[in-house]
């Protein structure tokens, strides 16, 4: 975690203000935070997006969903953690997450669905 | 007379050999220039908090100009969204645990105004774990709290996730960085 004294405090993108306030107290700075059950981020999340129903997998999963912050700056939060975290898995093909991608899955949420969702999408990675 | 000015010359003389002026004058000035001054310091002004606080514990003052406060009191400005014990009153301080507690891995993320230079900054409350219970500094301040159904900005939980223990011992409150304002 990134601690700063007052002095060194760091004025922040809009994206990594919101990671920090909607994220990262569960995920972790790094997106390494496994604690509560939360799916471990980093050099993992891009994975989703090679699966069908991945991308709106993403967008539908309750800390998304639950996030207090207007549609269009959470497709831009979505879309800075992919290019954050996890690189390495992103599609070459990787397109930003648009408004209307995030308003449908917010419309869609997966609840207590969400673990299951998961695992049907982990399957088909294999 | 011839005498006696001569037993006081001789006192005189002994008495400068033995003795510097320098250090004659220092005393004098130190005692004058102390009592004029000790009331002013901080140690003087930390004591009068004390007495108006009352939390069993001495103040720890900052003495920074942009991070003013006493971070042994709920008033700290860190401490907006607090709900536990303060760690800089059992054994830690405002940024760290105390020795032989571990920091939990997550926390509750919010923002607090700093009255230095009235920019809000986004703090992380995480709580100390794995060591005795401290019963010290209990604030409960709340702002930009939320009701329990919204688990990641609600401050009642217990946040010792990712930790050997899970027993609770303190919190300390983390600068994270400038908050954006508002638009």
């Amino acid at each position: 975690m990134t601690i700063c004294s007052i002095a060194n405090a760091q004025d922040l993108s809009r994206a990594q203000y919101n990671w920090m306030l909607n994220c990262q107290g569960c995920h972790g700075a790094e997106g390494k935070v496994a604690a509560i059950d939360t799916p471990v981020l980093n050099n993992n999340v891009a994975t989703f997006l090679s699966v069908d129903g991945g991308r709106e997998y993403l967008t539908s999963v309750p800390g998304v969903v639950n996030a207090p912050i207007k549609d269009a700056d959470k497709a831009e939060l979505l879309t800075w953690i992919i290019n954050k975290f996890d690189p390495e898995h992103k599609p070459t093909d990787f397109k930003p997450f648009t408004e209307e991608e995030v308003t449908r899955g917010r419309l869609n949420p997966l609840l207590i669905q969400a673990p299951f969702r998961r695992i049907e999408l982990l399957k088909k990675m294999k | 007379m011839g005498q006696f000015d001569k037993w006081t010359e001789l006192m005189t003389r002994k008495m400068a050999s033995k003795s510097s002026r320098r250090g004659f004058f220092t005393k004098v000035a130190g005692a004058a220039l102390g009592g004029a001054v000790l009331p002013t310091l901080p140690i003087a002004r930390a004591s009068a908090q004390v007495a108006a606080e009352d939390n069993g514990v001495d103040p720890i003052i900052t003495g920074l100009e942009n991070d003013p406060g006493d971070t042994t009191s709920c008033d700290y400005w860190r401490y907006c969204g607090i709900d536990g014990q303060l760690c800089s009153c059992c054994g830690g301080s405002h940024t760290t645990c105390p020795p032989g507690t571990e920091m939990s891995q997550i926390a509750w993320v919010g923002t607090c105004r700093n009255p230095a230079d009235n920019r809000n900054y986004i703090i992380s409350y995480n709580d100390c774990c794995g060591g005795p219970s401290c019963e010290r500094c209990f604030c409960n301040r709340n702002e930009s709290d939320t009701p329990v159904i919204r688990p990641q900005s609600n401050n009642d939980i217990i946040w010792c996730f990712g930790t050997d223990s899970e027993s609770y011992t303190c919190t300390v409150g983390l600068v994270l960085g400038v908050a954006l304002e508002d638009e």
